[in-house]
């Protein structure tokens, strides 16, 4: 995979690669994965079903235990492509909580947690 | 010969059948991981790399570490990994659980072999042992024992307790440290 075929996501507004992640972030990245997509996907099941809000959605699996794997998640993915960036750095960039959620699935990806699909002919 | 093989980082990597020195590591993650729980991701990544250097002794861990490794890569892995341990069942994907495997003492079959195979030693048996080798031996044995067997059976001999046994059964005899004998009349 080129650079230019590198997925990216946004945090604090800024777009960053997320390449292929190894077993130096997958130790953490897929447990903390196969715990939060479970929560995820039924809160956003019950938000659809209820017609709720996204803060409603987010209310119903965000807690600070999750948000606290989240980003764990989230950072540790990013240290891929930035070896460089500080967990303290991280933290004090003004992420919005729909960012990283929305996050979760290009990691997921980059994981290797879903096979990529076949082109059909 | 040709080995199966698996997909690693992209990469596809020959299986041979795995010596004591990578099955000491990937029995017992196989069979933890066939328990799966949560939280397995580095016996996965144990197993795999234990497994990778038996066509590639050189391989660093922390190079591997830094593979771009898909974790359905590793998964794909396992069964044929577990297949090339020689003793699951083979020819199926299915692992059994920890109940039905006992693991084997690697270093006391090791110590078998280079009693009864003179000229050879632990280290290369660590790396010369596969499953069909351990089946074929204790087959041949089987049928005609090691000289050193058959003399110790017809002599009667029997190895001395260990040290440690011998005081279990004192222990076992007097449980309460004192040596009692009841009064008799002359």
């Amino acid at each position: 995979m080129s650079d230019d075929q590198v997925p990216t996501i946004t945090l604090a507004g800024r777009e960053w690669t997320v390449p292929r992640l190894a077993p130096r972030q997958n130790r953490i990245v897929v447990p903390a994965l196969l715990r939060l997509i479970p929560r995820i996907i039924t809160a956003r099941e019950d938000a659809l079903a209820a017609k709720e809000s996204d803060l409603a959605y987010l209310a119903r699996f965000v807690d600070a235990p999750t948000y606290d794997e989240l980003a764990a998640l989230v950072y540790t993915a990013l240290t891929r492509a930035h070896p460089e960036l500080e967990r303290q750095e991280f933290d004090d960039m003004p992420i919005e909580t729909l960012e990283l959620i929305g996050a979760v699935s290009v990691v997921a990806r980059q994981a290797g947690l879903l096979r990529p699909v076949k082109p059909t002919n | 010969m040709s080995h199966p093989v698996i997909a690693i980082a992209g990469r596809v990597w020959p299986m041979p059948l795995l010596a004591p020195r990578q099955n000491r590591i990937v029995l017992p993650g196989v069979v933890a991981l066939a328990q799966a729980r949560a939280g397995h991701y580095n016996t996965l990544c144990d197993v795999v790399f234990a497994a990778l250097t038996r066509a590639h002794p050189g391989l660093d861990r922390r190079e591997f570490d830094d593979w771009p490794i898909a974790t359905y890569e590793l998964l794909d892995a396992l069964p044929v990994i577990a297949q090339q341990t020689g003793f699951l069942e083979r020819n199926k994907n299915v692992i059994p659980a920890k109940a039905e495997i006992r693991l084997p003492d690697w270093d006391a079959i090791i110590a078998q072999f280079v009693n009864f195979l003179p000229g050879t030693t632990p280290d290369y048996w660590e790396d010369a042992l596969t499953a069909p080798r351990l089946d074929a031996m204790l087959e041949e044995w089987r049928k005609h024992p090691p000289l050193a067997v058959l003399a110790a059976h017809w002599l009667g001999y029997k190895p001395k307790p260990r040290d440690a046994e011998a005081i279990e059964e004192l222990m076992r005899l007097f449980p309460t440290g004192k040596i009692a004998c009841a009064p008799t009349m002359h």
